[in-house]
């Protein structure tokens, strides 16, 4: 019997949309740590940041949708794909659990004068 | 000049004869050849035409009242040639020669002219050598030079007065009756000698015509050297105005230097501030790299972190990929079993089938065939449970592991990814901090200027830069000011030069007045010189006719108008109109015979046919008239028929000097020697002998004897 995996909808609250915002890179601000080229690639790298470290949060507040069409979650089903059915949950859920998780990580290095990319270390 | 000898070899029917001697003691000057047709009486006159001249030409024609030059005979080839035809088509060498000797008042005179093969069988006259040697006096000339040397003593251009054709006194007449009379003109010319006098005037006219075109060239120089005048003067306020602008440009760049030099001045008392400056300066040089730079770095940063995600992911994502191969692995190998199986007991099931006695692996004799059978099925159970086990056993399929490990390698890091990414934002990190550091001390330094100070400095930097801006503006307007006026200076060098082209060159009009009046002279000398000429010719004509002509109290003589159309006067008044052919062939001598006389040259006169259209009693008078021993030679080539040999020989015994007869051999019954009438004929050899004394000769032979006539 297959189950079915529901895909869900991307979302994450409107603080850690605000830091997302906040990471993109902007040509007249190079002295500011904005790595990433776009909001989606920021939110990539936050919920990979947040599953690495096995870390999900619920979001709070109002939520804030990410583009379905540049961020392909069935691309991350065989590596949710069992975490989904025991949790019951759609790989979008999941997906944006892990990345609220990781936006709020990266708010904390932020906060802490640290870079961004030095997580990566 | 008096002829005396003349030697032929090789021309016409003459092939070797012996010199004809002119001498004699007497003072007679006549002298006759007397012939029948083709035995060489034309070939005699020919023969020292072309020893003079070098050539000889057929009877000239008049067109239209011009003189149209016969053509020239050749020596050698096919037709009518001047070389005996023995000496061309028999000899090894052909070779034709004639020699004058003469005595002149320079002393004696000898023009020899040889013409020789240069080929075994020449065709052409091109392929003869022809040689000529003239000496007068002792003195021996060759070539071109020979050539003058003969113009001095019988010039060509009067041939016509001297070896005049019986035969074309018709042309001559038509030629004196016809009011188009370039023909005549063109021989009074020549008797006056006019054609150096033309020649003369032709080069005057030629130097004339030069003069007239640098006189136009000069008129167009002059032209545009007063074009060349206004452009300099153009040029010269240009320039002038140019100059101004470099003396005003050099005044305004003093002024800033000193300007400039002040402001310097007061910047000293700000010094500290200035250092301060400076390295402010510096610093911010460097912050606008720093900035550049750190653009550039956070770039290549943002590129670089595109990967980032998949070094996260992958920490997860690669244990994950790992197990996937791992299970595609063991289906593999679970596979590879299955198959092993799946054979062994397809094998033993037909063994037992088929059980002979035989094993089927060993092929040895079996023993006991029953325990054989029950071990054999025994087996075959173990391995379908085994089969069964292995089935029941396995987890995902093959093909979502396949697919499963795709989806997980698009998450796979290229190599090298972090370090790169590290990389960038190490040398992010290192731009920013440096950029900061800059920007701190520039901010320290800033914060050392009082605002008083900085003001004064920035006011008086703020001078000194505009200044400084304002000089090198001014220098680059100086040069190039003083380039365009040297430009121009040079331009207006060129066009001062051009313009001083134009000066009146006043000599070169002054020559051209006195070529022209040199050139009117001349002309009016020819007409002068032509007027005196044609009077003297009317009166020598006039004379020679009266005493021509048989009837001369009808005639008074011979008119010449300007033009020099010949007409007989009647001594009644008026012109002879229809005389007779006789009386005009008098006219025709006459006038010939004036011509020659007023030329005032010394030399024989040849008459070929001379009694051509003449009756009895002109050539009578004819000949009376020539011989009448004036001192010139004059030497007639009668035919037979023309004058009679013997009369003529009894009636002008006394102004005869010598006569020959011209005969072939054949032409003889009696011996031509000395004159026996014993001659004997051998029809075997076709020769004649004399039985006198025993002189022999060929009937055929077409030699020309020359025969000296006694009288």
């Amino acid at each position: 019997m297959t189950i079915e995996i529901a895909k869900g909808s991307l979302g994450i609250s409107e603080t850690s949309h605000a830091l997302l915002v906040s990471l993109v890179f902007d040509a007249n601000e190079p002295t500011q740590d904005r790595p990433f080229e776009s909001i989606v690639e920021a939110f990539r790298f936050a919920f990979t940041y947040g599953y690495s470290k096995g870390i999900s949060s619920k979001k709070t507040g109002k939520n804030v949708t990410v583009a379905p069409r540049q961020f392909i979650v069935n691309d991350y089903l065989e590596l949710l794909r069992e975490e989904a059915i025991s949790k019951q949950q759609s790989l979008g859920g999941l997906i944006s659990g892990y990345a609220e998780a990781g936006c709020i990580e990266l708010e904390k290095q932020s906060l802490s004068s640290e870079f961004i990319l030095d997580l990566l270390d | 000049m008096r002829l005396t000898h003349l030697i032929l070899r090789n021309i016409g029917p003459f092939r070797d004869p012996p010199p004809i001697s002119l001498e004699t003691d007497k003072s007679a000057t006549g002298y006759a050849f007397f012939a029948d047709n083709g035995r060489g009486k034309t070939s005699i006159y020919n023969a020292m035409r072309w020893c003079l001249f070098g050539e000889v030409r057929g009877r000239a024609t008049t067109v239209k009242g011009k003189r149209i030059e016969g053509s020239l005979r050749p020596i050698v080839g096919d037709g009518k040639i001047l070389m005996n035809k023995d000496a061309y088509e028999q000899d090894k060498v052909q070779e034709m020669s004639v020699m004058l000797i003469a005595q002149g008042q320079k002393g004696q005179i000898q023009v020899q002219r040889t013409a020789k093969s240069m080929t075994t069988l020449p065709r052409t006259d091109e392929e003869l050598s022809i040689e000529i040697t003239v000496t007068i006096g002792g003195n021996t000339t060759s070539g071109k030079k020979a050539q003058e040397a003969i113009e001095t003593f019988f010039p060509k251009g009067l041939e016509r007065f001297f070896f005049i054709d019986g035969e074309a006194l018709e042309e001559y007449t038509e030629m004196m009756q016809s009011s188009s009379l370039d023909g005549l003109q063109e021989d009074v010319n020549a008797v006056l000698r006019i054609p150096a006098l033309t020649k003369g005037e032709d080069d005057l006219v030629h130097i004339r015509q030069g003069i007239k075109a640098k006189i136009t060239s000069s008129n167009k120089i002059e032209q545009e050297s007063s074009l060349n005048r206004d452009r300099a003067k153009t040029l010269q306020r240009e320039l002038d105005s140019a100059l101004s602008k470099v003396t005003s440009t050099e005044k305004s760049l003093v002024t800033l230097r000193s300007k400039l030099l002040n402001t310097n001045e007061q910047l000293k008392s700000h010094q500290e501030y200035i250092e301060v400056y400076k390295q402010m300066d510096v610093l911010d040089i460097q912050i606008g790299m720093l900035e550049a730079e750190l653009s550039e770095a956070a770039h290549e940063k943002m590129l670089e972190s595109k990967e980032a995600w998949k070094e996260l992911l992958w920490q997860k994502a690669g244990p994950l990929y790992k197990t996937f191969n791992d299970q595609i692995d063991e289906i593999n190998n679970r596979e590879a079993i299955t198959r092993s199986l799946e054979k062994d007991i397809e094998r033993d099931q037909s063994e037992l089938k088929t059980m002979d006695g035989i094993c089927s692996k060993c092929e040895q004799p079996i023993k006991d065939i029953i325990i054989h059978q029950k071990k054999l099925s025994k087996d075959i159970e173990d391995k379908q449970h085994q089969l069964l086990t292995i089935r029941e056993g396995s987890g995902l399929s093959s093909e979502h592991l396949y697919s499963a490990l795709g989806d997980l390698q698009k998450m796979m890091p290229p190599q090298g990814t972090k370090e790169r990414i590290l990389r960038a934002e190490k040398k992010w990190k290192d731009r920013k901090r440096r950029l900061q550091n800059n920007k701190e001390e520039f901010n320290t330094l800033n914060a050392k200027v009082t605002d008083e100070g900085k003001a004064d400095t920035d006011a008086l930097r703020e001078s000194k830069g505009r200044q400084e801006t304002l000089i090198a503006s001014r220098e680059k307007e100086l040069k190039l000011a003083k380039s365009v006026a040297s430009n121009m200076e040079v331009e207006l060098r060129k066009f001062n030069r051009l313009a001083g082209k134009g000066s009146e060159d006043t000599e070169i009009h002054s020559m051209d007045v006195t070529i022209s009046k040199l050139i009117v002279a001349i002309k009016d000398t020819i007409a002068s010189y032509r007027e005196t000429a044609r009077k003297s010719v009317e009166e020598n004509a006039s004379s020679v006719f009266l005493e021509l002509t048989n009837a001369k109290g009808v005639f008074s003589g011979i008119n010449l108008d300007k033009n020099f159309k010949a007409n007989i006067k009647l001594s009644k008044g008026g012109f002879a109109v229809n005389p007779s052919s006789g009386m005009v062939s008098m006219m025709t001598i006459s006038v010939i015979d004036a011509l020659r006389r007023v030329s005032g040259i010394d030399a024989p006169v040849f008459l070929d046919t001379p009694g051509r259209s003449l009756d009895f009693k002109h050539k009578e008078e004819l000949l009376n008239y020539f011989w009448k021993n004036e001192g010139h030679q004059f030497l007639i080539f009668a035919h037979s028929g023309e004058f009679d040999t013997d009369n003529t020989l009894d009636a002008h015994s006394e102004q005869l000097a010598k006569a020959w007869s011209l005969s072939w051999p054949g032409d003889h019954r009696n011996c031509y020697v000395c004159e026996s009438e014993n001659v004997e004929y051998n029809p075997e050899s076709k020769m004649n002998s004399c039985s006198k004394c025993g002189e022999k000769w060929d009937i055929r032979s077409n030699h020309t004897m020359i025969r000296e006539l006694k009288f």
